[in-house]
This record gives structure tokens, C-alpha cells and sequence, in this order.
């Protein structure tokens, strides 16, 4: 069996929702990536 | 600490378990977060040992004063590689390998939430690693600016910086996804009624980790791609001469170097709060406090950084607070400390290999975090920057705090992974000569340091001779050490010598993987959610 075909099948954690969990904190890496690039080219 | 849970027997009866692809493809393409844990943890233990063949290197040179076997340059680039390649190749990847091999059976979950990113997070490893190896071998050889990089050092040197920072960069990419896939995992995909307050404390503190890895690896990353376009594309954002600032580099490092520390030790927190309550057969005290506890040096760790950088100079109310702000992290630490010893109290325990390292790392590592508590202090740590006495304090808090819980934690769950118990025997001589040869290595340093031995040289003052040979001896000491616990690995994992696993070895143990599941853990787990109660 595929285990990621599992998450299916559960009461939780179905694809979608951890899809937007994923994406929601990948976002928030972005975002500090961006910040202190950003910061320097702007303020220096 | 979960709560217990329905008891329907150990074997969920499914024909499949036992079924898993075979051969070198089964490594390559693997989804299954029980192999890719496997490969996460050979991959840090390769790492362990190239490390370490690094460090007896710096400790052959430091034998006696002079300059005997390597140029400066050299030495600068084994201190250098010592320290990238064991935060990044040996801690960092053997925490997310008990993450892996772990966090889903704890919380009865059948796999990652992203099963195909986490192969993608560890074969990244393989590649990074491949860089910085290589780049002792291109002109001008490995890096050798520190593993912090600083610059205008790190804006000046050959072709082997540039590899460093690709490597950087490629670990910490597999580092984000990693944590991406642990936070998802633990929010989503835990079982019906395992709330977050009946987590074991290992997955709590994997969870808090993962959200300081999201937010500081980027901050690591923008520093070092300001690196790489300082070097090759005309920027000047740490180079003086262009309006640039060298300074800000120190300030960015340590707002991502600081809570990287934390991402090393964290994980070892909940690790030794998992062995201790198992072996004096007593819940864990204070589960709540715990928690809280972890979370609080997790924030705190945000604004200590620049005790990283008193000597650089700042505004005495920045001193003030950072030091304050440094200090303040000794209050939920010892509350975790209290709370391992209170759980010890009156229990029935018993001295298996876990637990030697579990309470050698309370007691070892303690004596790190006291000397941490005087470098906070900062007309002491005036002082004290950049000599030995530093060197004494971090490895006292990265070797016997982390690697001591790593060892720790092979020893207690080995028996899940492989079916089999380890060689008992071998593993107490593993943790006395550990902790002997450490202590002999490390502790001198205290005095080196104290005396004004400067780190990263390679040679010194004659009247340093003494205590430097004797911590090379027990450096010597400490690495053949680690060849027993290789041996006791091969022995358990390839050559199948070792009496049977039970279910359960460990009379207190009480989480999901040693309530629910076989030894060894089949393939596939938890494909029907267990039932917490």
C-alpha cells in the first residue's frame, strides 16, 4: 500500500489541508527570506 | 506524556506489513518515513565520523606547540569544516532521522504528511555534503573563515567558500522542507484523541523546532546569498569600502545562529524526557511545565543573539539587554532540569545504556549551560571571547547535551527499529569511556581558556603545552570510543546478533510505538488511526 495514499483515508490530515498547512508555512519561510534581503537592499 | 490508550493487542493483522521493495531503488525512490529516518541516520553517523576525523586532526596539531603537521591554513579549514559538517551534517540530520523513524508511530499517524518532499529533504544531504568535502580539493582548499562565515573573511576567500555556501544553502532547503513536513504532520495527521497536551514531550519539542527552523534557516539563507553577490556581483552589503556594514553580517548570522542552537538541544530535551520517565517507571513531573517551558526558550531565543558579538561594541543598553535576555533562558531551563530529577525521585530506576546517557547528559550538560550563564556575563565574556573557555562551553552543551541524547535515543529505540536488543555490555562501556574521554578532552579547555589561550590557532605559548596534550589524548580516547557504538549498530542492524525485542523492553514506556506495534516496527503503521483516550 502507498502510504501516502493513506492520509486519505484517515478522519485526518486528508491531502488538501496538509497541502495548505505546507504552503501556508513555506509562505511564512518566504516571507523571513525576503525580509532580510529586502532590509539591506533598502536601508543600506 | 500520552495518556494510555486502548489496548487491541500489538499486531494489526495486515498481510502486507511485512512487504517492502528491495535493492538500492528501494533507498533512491523511498516514500516511507521508516526508511527515509533509516537514511537520515547513517547518512548523520557517516557525517559523526568525517567530523570527527577533522577534530582529531586539529587535536594531533594541538598535541604539543609548534607547528607539526598542517599549515595555518589548514588547520583553520579542519576547525572550519569540523564545525559546518558536524551542526549540519551530524546533529541536525540525526534529529531529523528520529523525527522521521518517530514522530508518526508516537502520534499514530502512517506516514509523513509529504512522503515524496521528505525523500526530496534527504537526498538533498548526500549533495551538500559531496560540496564541502570536494571543496578541500579546489584551489586555495575548504573554507576556512569559521563555521560562521564572517565577513570580510568570507567575501575574500577562493572557490571553496562558494562551495560552502551552495552547501549551506542546499541543507538548508532540505532543513525547511524537513520542518514543513513535520509541523504538517504533527497539526494534521495525529490520531483521533491524541490532543496536543497528551503529545509525547519528543514530539512536542520536534514541533517547536521545526517552527524555529522555519523561521531562521531563510535569515541563514539571505545572509549567505548576500555573501555569495558580495563576492561575485558587486554588492556591498558587509563590505566597508562600498558603504557596506561587516557588522550587520555578525547580526544576521546570530539571529539565525542563536535559535540554531536551540534546533540542536530541543530535540535532545524531549529525547531525554521521553528515557527518564520509562526508566524510573514514573510518569514524566511537570508535563504541562514542560511544554511551556520549551516554548518559552524557543521565543527567548529570538533576542539573545548578540551576546554572540559583546567585543564587536554596542550601546550599553543593548549589553543590558541582551545579557538580561541571556540569562532569563537559565529560568525554563532549569525547570526542565528540576522536572527530569523530580521524575527520577523515588522511582524505581534502573541503569540500561539510554538511561546512562540520558542522566550523564543532565548532569554534563548542565555544567555547559552553568559556563553558558558566565559568558553571558558580559564584561566576563569581554574576557573570555574567542578563547578556549568558549570551546570548553559549547562542546560541553553540543556533545554531551546533544550527541549524548542522540546516543541516548539509538540505544532506546533500536530495539523498535530492528527487532533486536543491543549488546547491553557494550553499550555501558560506550557511555563510561564517553563520558570519561570527554571530560578529559573538554574540561581542560576551561583552564586554557581562563589562561588566555586564544581558539582557531594552531599553535600556542608554551605554557598551554600540558592541558592541550592532555585533551588530545582524550580526543584520541573519545573518537576510538565511538567505534564501539558503530560496532554495536553493524551488530544489531547488519549482522543480527542480538537476543529478540519484546513489544515493549522498557517496563515504563508508554507511547504509542511501544503500546501498539510490534518489535520490529512492520513497514507500514497505523493505516487504522489507533484510538487515544
Amino acid at each position: 500500500m502507498n502510504p501516502v495514499n493513506n492520509t486519505q483515508s484517515m478522519t485526518r490530515g486528508s491531502n488538501k489541508s496538509n497541502l495548505k498547512t505546507g504552503l501556508m508555512l513555506a509562505a511564512v519561510a518566504l516571507v523571513f527570506f525576503v525580509a532580510v534581503v529586502a532590509n539591506h537592499v533598502y536601508f543600506r | 506524556m500520552s495518556a494510555v490508550i486502548d489496548t487491541h493487542g500489538t499486531d494489526h493483522g495486515h498481510d502486507d506489513h511485512a512487504h517492502r521493495p528491495t535493492g538500492l531503488m528501494r533507498w533512491v525512490t523511498t516514500t516511507n518515513h521508516k526508511d527515509i529516518g533509516t537514511l537520515y541516520l547513517w547518512f548523520s553517523l557517516t557525517m559523526f565520523f568525517i567530523g570527527g576525523i577533522l577534530a582529531l586532526g586539529i587535536r594531533a596539531e594541538l598535541f604539543q606547540p609548534g607547528l607539526q603537521l598542517w599549515n595555518p591554513e589548514f588547520f583553520n579549514q579542519l576547525t572550519t569544516m569540523h564545525g559546518i559538517i558536524m551542526v549540519f551534517g551530524a546533529i541536525m540530520p540525526a534529529f531529523v532521522g528520529f523525527a522521521n523513524w518517530q514522530i508518526p508511530m508516537m502520534i499514530g499517524a502512517p506516514d509523513m504528511a509529504f512522503a515524496r518532499m521528505n525523500n526530496w529533504s534527504f537526498w538533498l544531504l548526500p549533495v551538500a555534503a559531496m560540496l564541502l568535502v570536494i571543496s578541500f580539493f579546489v584551489p586555495g582548499g575548504a573554507t576556512a573563515a569559521g563555521w560562521t562565515l564572517y565577513a570580510p573573511l568570507s567575501t575574500q576567500m577562493g572557490p571553496g567558500m562558494d562551495l560552502a555556501i551552495f552547501a549551506l544553502h542546499i541543507m538548508g532547503a532540505s532543513s525547511i522542507m524537513g520542518s514543513i513536513n513535520i509541523v504538517t504532520t504533527i497539526i494534521n495527521m495525529r490520531a483521533p484523541g491524541m490532543t496536543l497536551m497528551k503529545m509525547p514531550l519528543f514530539v512536542w519539542t520536534w514541533l517547536i523546532t521545526a517552527y524555529l527552523l522555519i523561521a531562521v534557516m531563510p535569515v541563514l539563507a539571505g545572509a549567505i546569498t548576500m555573501l555569495l553577490t558580495d563576492r561575485h556581483f558587486g554588492t556591498s552589503f558587509f563590505n566597508a569600502a562600498g558603504g557596506g556594514d561587516p557588522v550587520m553580517y555578525q547580526h544576521i548570522f546570530w539571529f539565525f545562529g542563536h535559535p540554531e542552537v536551540y534546533i540542536m538541544i530541543l530535540p535532545a530535551f524531549g529525547i531525554v524526557s521521553q528515557i527518564i520517565p520509562a526508566f524510573a517507571r514514573k510518569p514524566l513531573f511537570g508535563y504541562s511545565s514542560m511544554v511551556y517551558a520549551t516554548s518559552s526558550i524557543a521565543i527567548l531565543s529570538f533576542i539573545v543573539w548578540a551576546h554572540h558579538m559583546f567585543t564587536v561594541g554596542m550601546p550599553a543598553a543593548g549589553v543590558l539587554f541582551f545579557m538580561y535576555a541571556t540569562v532569563l533562558i537559565a529560568v525554563p531551563t532549569a525547570v526542565k532540569v528540576f522536572n527530569w530529577l523530580a521524575t527520577m525521585w523515588q522511582g524505581s530506576m534502573t541503569f540500561e545504556t539510554p538511561m546512562l546517557f540520558s542522566v550523564g547528559f543532565i548532569f554534563v550538560f548542565s555544567m555547559g549551560g552553568f559556563t553558558g550563564l558566565i559568558l553571558a556575563i558580559m564584561p566576563v565574556d569581554i574576557q573570555l571571547q574567542d578563547t578556549y573557555y568558549v570551546v570548553a562551553h559549547f562542546h560541553y552543551v553540543l556533545v554531551a547535551g546533544s550527541l549524548y541524547a542522540i546516543f541516548a535515543a539509538t540505544y532506546f529505540w533500536i530495539p523498535k527499529w530492528t527487532g533486536l536488543m543491543y549488546d547491553e555490555t557494550l553499550g555501558k562501556w560506550h557511555f563510561w569511556l564517553s563520558l570519561v574521554f570527554f571530560n578529559i578532552t573538554f574540561f581542560p579547555m576551561h583552564f586554557l581558556g581562563l589562561a588566555g589561550m586564544p581558539r582557531r590557532i594552531p599553535d600556542y605559548a608554551t605554557q598551554f603545552t600540558e592541558f592541550n596534550a592532555i585533551a588530545s589524548v582524550g580526543a584520541l580516547g573519545f573518537g576510538l570510543t565511538q567505534l564501539i557504538f558503530l560496532w554495536v549498530v553493524i551488530k544489531v542492524a547488519f549482522l543480527r546478533q542480538g537476543d529478540k525485542a519484546p513489544a515493549n523492553p522498557w517496563e515504563g514506556a508508554d507511547t504509542l510505538e511501544w503500546t501498539h506495534l510490534p518489535s520490529p516496527a512492520p513497514y507500514h503503521t497505523f493505516e487504522e488511526a489507533p484510538v487515544v483516550k
